[in-house]
């Protein structure tokens, strides 16, 4: 506090001021005016204004109640008195002067009463007359014309005990009730420290006291006719010692109604009363409460009948169902809590304007609804009567059209140069061509024909006159020497030699092998061999056996049945190849014919590989015959190896040649003329195919040369042409 | 009409079937082949039935003994779990079976490969220059050209295979040293050579069976004429 406040003009004067600037007059009556102005901290009565100040701020129950005992004159301690400020102590004896002296009954425990009974200057009249010992008497022995219906409301021998019509708080949470669930506005008893525990009917007497006096703003009329209305029967005692039970039958109208004596013509008949009290009486017949059971409907309804603005809530309240009256006491009890606890006092929160810019409301709702009326009542329709609902037809008239964004991107002149380029740059890539013409296949198949036509022709033309053009090759390779010695020797031998022969090709290349081979077949044979055929796949059994007819059929003298045994198919590749090098006996135990084998007397006594006198492959396979190469010939020792390949495996097959681990070697039809050249053969198959062999391997070669100069050739124009 | 007259007859209409494949691919050519590759799994199941499972694996579970049944139901418990792999949810179960035969199928080439293939091919390279063991009746110049020429080929070979390259500071590209990038050259040639070779071991193969089938046709066809 910095200004001093002229009692006399109003004026505003600094503190250190003594008289006031405007009116020229003493600011204080015990100061000199000539003294200087007291210094600060000597200012006693401000700093007891202020401690005086600091105590009411705490709000602590003791110094409210000193203070309210202080003003209500009573009495204090002595220590109390002796700092209380001068001035502060004027005021008081002023005070008690003005204040009547207290009445002769007991006074009320200020814990008992509430605060505002206390102060007598906030009294009503009516109360203070009570206090005073005009005790309004019963309306029934005062005038005796009370109204019917005021008496049984009144009545003590319908009315329950105060036990009875404690409230029902079972609905409501102690914590709801102790934090303020039960909201009575502006119920003294709703005071800090007050216990919930303590919560009971006699706290809502004062309900009604304090309802009339400052909530509902009872008109004075109201209370003026209940004041002429005749005593009842039985009143409440109206001490002014026990003023809370003064009000027991106002609480006792309000918690306790019996509409169902309430006659209409009654109300009419007490006269004075307005015609919208006789509403109340004739809603509240439809719900009776049960006795002893505090019914907020009722009460709010009663409160509300009085004020006549509420009126129509009241009716539509009342003619609520239980079941809607019990949510709404809960609605009551929790609004009340959020008052209770809400703080009244914060400020209200400024949005700055930056973020009030980020959040552009507006565009996302182009209009706040407006907040619902919770008060609201249905007025029309199924839900009629029904308080707060959403209101539909408002919602309707408030709706407005969102509003309409252009999807037409906007952009800028470089980014529309932008685009433009990137659209020449990919406008080549999106553009189909028309699909290259397709190449004509007929020179190419004409071509094909022509070859094939051309070397069957000439091969068949060889075959068919077999003019013997072609010498025979005088050139004879060391292998196929190797083989013819091999073969000459064993067989040559006075024991006939027992070969295991190995038949290790396709179906397909029999035309080259099995002519070959018969030549060979035949010079074993010649020499009474024992041939014992296995094969590595699965057309080789049949193979061997058409191989045996075929060289069988140019030695008639060899038994074919006594001197051959076929092994059969070997299962398992190189596995059973090394199965065969380790125990032939059980790699290949029988033959096609489910014959033992190894107890025949081809094979009688024989127990390994090695024990044959050579070992003859016939194969056009490079792989199956390095696995005969590797498995079985470590195997068989000294034993030779000789092996009839087709051409096509013969170049991969001469390293093992090179090497010695291939014996003799007889490839192709090349190798096989040679080897009949070296026996002599007259009648030879090879000799008779030698023509067509020659012939057509000189075609090939020509149709290559040609083939190779015409495709330069062709280059050769194409780069001109494109030079 | 002879049985083999028949047979002979269907092995020359078969034979003209299949050289109907020089003016082009046809239905005919396509049939015969799908004749033939009927023909060989119906014989290769036959032959696998009567030559395999019957001799050495059905029979003997039903005729050896019991202590020596134990040798045949390994491979045949192994065998049925083989059948699991046609179904995909339960192939799981073909293998160990699988393994077994992968396993000792790598250890058989393997071991077969080390001991006949590289040492053999070892010492087959080194063959040439034993000049006390002149073969063939030759001169040692001949015998020691050409084991020159076969280890200069072999070892040129190789090089061509060798694909390292080391990396020098300012290049971002590796090169082979010069050592290698020759003998690779020349190693190139012995390949294409080699390549050549083989061609043409395939076509006078392809076209030996070729005059076999048309003398075939012509022994046919003969008789009839005559």
């Amino acid at each position: 506090m910095s200004e001093i406040i002229c009692p006399f003009c109003g004026a505003e004067n600094p503190i250190e001021a003594v008289a006031c600037f405007n009116c020229k007059k003493q600011l204080y009556d015990d100061v000199d005016p000539d003294a200087s102005p007291p210094p600060r901290d000597e200012m006693e009565w401000l700093k007891d204004f202020r401690g005086f100040a600091d105590d009411r701020s705490a709000g602590t129950i003791k110094a409210t109640e000193a203070d309210q005992s202080s003003e209500t004159g009573e009495t204090t301690t002595g220590d109390e008195e002796s700092d209380v400020p001068e001035w502060l102590a004027r005021i008081r004896a002023l005070k008690e002067d003005e204040t009547p002296a207290p009445a002769e009954e007991e006074p009320v425990e200020p814990e008992e009463l509430p605060a505002y009974l206390g102060n007598e200057a906030e009294l009503p009249d009516w109360i203070k007359e009570i206090k005073q010992g005009d005790v309004p008497q019963p309306l029934e022995e005062a005038g005796g014309d009370m109204p019917e219906w005021l008496k049984n409301m009144a009545g003590p021998d319908e009315l329950p005990a105060a036990e009875d019509i404690t409230p029902d708080l079972s609905m409501i949470s102690p914590e709801s009730g102790a934090e303020g669930g039960i909201q009575l506005p502006d119920i003294p008893y709703d005071l800090p420290g007050e216990e919930p525990a303590e919560v009971d009917l006699g706290q809502f007497t004062p309900l009604t006291d304090d309802t009339v006096d400052e909530a509902v703003d009872i008109p004075d009329d109201l209370f003026e006719a209940i004041a002429s209305q005749p005593e009842p029967e039985q009143p409440p005692e109206p001490t002014s010692a026990e003023s809370q039970d003064d009000l027991d039958w106002l609480d006792t109208d309000i918690t306790q109604p019996e509409p169902t004596e309430i006659k209409e013509e009654q109300l009419t008949d007490s006269g004075d009363l307005p015609e919208w009290m006789f509403e109340p009486a004739e809603t509240e017949a439809d719900t009776v409460p049960e006795p002893g059971e505090l019914d907020f409907t009722t009460l709010d309804a009663s409160l509300a009948a009085i004020d006549g603005e509420n009126m129509p809530a009241a009716q539509s309240e009342a003619a609520l169902p239980d079941w809607l009256l019990e949510d709404e006491a809960e609605n009551f009890a929790n609004q009340a809590e959020f008052q209770s606890e809400g703080a009244p006092n914060l400020e209200v929160g400024e949005m700055p304007g930056w973020l009030h810019a980020m959040r552009p409301l507006e565009a996302a709702a182009p209009e706040l609804a407006s907040p619902m009326d919770e008060n609201r009542v249905e007025p029309t329709g199924p839900l009629a009567g029904y308080q707060g609902l959403l209101p539909g037809e408002g919602v309707v008239t408030q709706y407005s059209r969102p509003p309409v964004y252009s999807a037409r991107m906007q952009v800028t002149d470089k980014q529309r140069i932008y685009a433009t380029l990137f659209e020449t740059l990919i406008v080549d890539e999106t553009r189909v061509g028309a699909p290259p013409a397709e190449k004509s296949t007929t020179p190419q198949l004409v071509l094909r024909m022509s070859v094939g036509l051309v070397l069957i022709g000439v091969i068949l033309m060889a075959l068919i006159f077999n003019p013997g053009l072609a010498a025979s090759p005088t050139l004879v390779p060391p292998e196929s020497v190797v083989f013819y010695d091999t073969l000459q020797n064993l067989t040559a031998a006075a024991t006939p030699p027992r070969v295991l022969v190995g038949l290790d090709y396709e179906p397909s290349l029999s035309g080259e092998l099995s002519t070959i081979a018969a030549s060979v077949v035949e010079d074993w044979m010649a020499g009474n061999s024992g041939l014992a055929f296995v094969s590595l796949n699965l057309s080789g059994p049949a193979l061997a056996d058409d191989l045996v007819n075929k060289a069988g059929a140019r030695v008639p003298a060899y038994l074919a049945a006594e001197r051959v045994i076929n092994l059969g198919y070997l299962p398992g590749g190189a596995t059973a190849l090394a199965a065969l090098a380790a125990d032939p006996t059980r790699a290949a135990p029988a033959s096609v014919d489910g014959i033992q084998a190894w107890n025949s007397l081809l094979l009688q006594g024989m127990v390994a590989v090695s024990d044959f006198d050579a070992i003859v492959l016939l194969t056009d396979n490079t792989e199956n015959t390095r696995a005969w190469i590797e498995q079985v010939k470590p195997a068989v020792g000294s034993t030779p190896l000789l092996v009839v390949s087709s051409a096509q495996a013969a170049p991969a097959l001469q390293p093992y040649v090179q090497s010695g681990q291939i014996s003799g070697m007889i490839s192709g039809f090349t190798g096989g003329a040679a080897y009949e050249q070296l026996t002599q053969a007259q009648n030879g198959s090879i000799r008779s195919y030698w023509d067509a062999y020659q012939a057509g391997m000189l075609l090939i070669a020509a149709f290559m040369l040609l083939g190779s100069l015409g495709f330069g050739i062709m280059n050769i124009f194409r780069r001109t042409k494109k030079a | 009409m002879a049985p083999d007259l028949l047979w002979t007859l269907i092995a020359f209409f078969l034979t003209i079937l299949v050289l109907s494949y020089v003016l082009g691919d046809n239905a005919l050519f396509r049939f015969i082949m799908m004749v033939f590759v009927g023909i060989s799994a119906g014989y290769a199941a036959v032959l696998i039935y009567y030559q395999v499972l019957l001799p050495r694996l059905i029979i003997p579970l039903m005729t050896v003994p019991a202590p020596g049944k134990a040798v045949f139901i390994i491979p045949a418990v192994l065998g049925i779990l083989l059948l699991f792999k046609l179904s995909p949810r339960l192939s799981a179960l073909g293998n160990p079976s699988m393994a077994l035969l992968t396993g000792v199928g790598a250890a058989v080439a393997v071991g077969g490969a080390v001991t006949g293939t590289l040492f053999g091919q070892i010492s087959g390279a080194i063959s040439p220059f034993d000049l006390a063991g002149v073969q063939g009746g030759g001169s040692w110049i001949t015998q020691l050209l050409g084991g020159i020429v076969l280890l200069g080929g072999t070892v040129c070979s190789l090089a061509y295979f060798h694909f390292g390259a080391r990396k020098k500071d300012d290049e971002n590209t590796g090169s082979q040293p010069v050592l290698i990038q020759i003998p690779a050259r020349i190693g190139q040639v012995f390949i294409a050579i080699t390549l050549g070779a083989l061609f043409a071991g395939v076509l006078s193969a392809a076209l030996a069976a070729l005059i076999e089938r048309l003398a075939f046709l012509i022994n046919v066809i003969k008789p009839l004429i005559s």
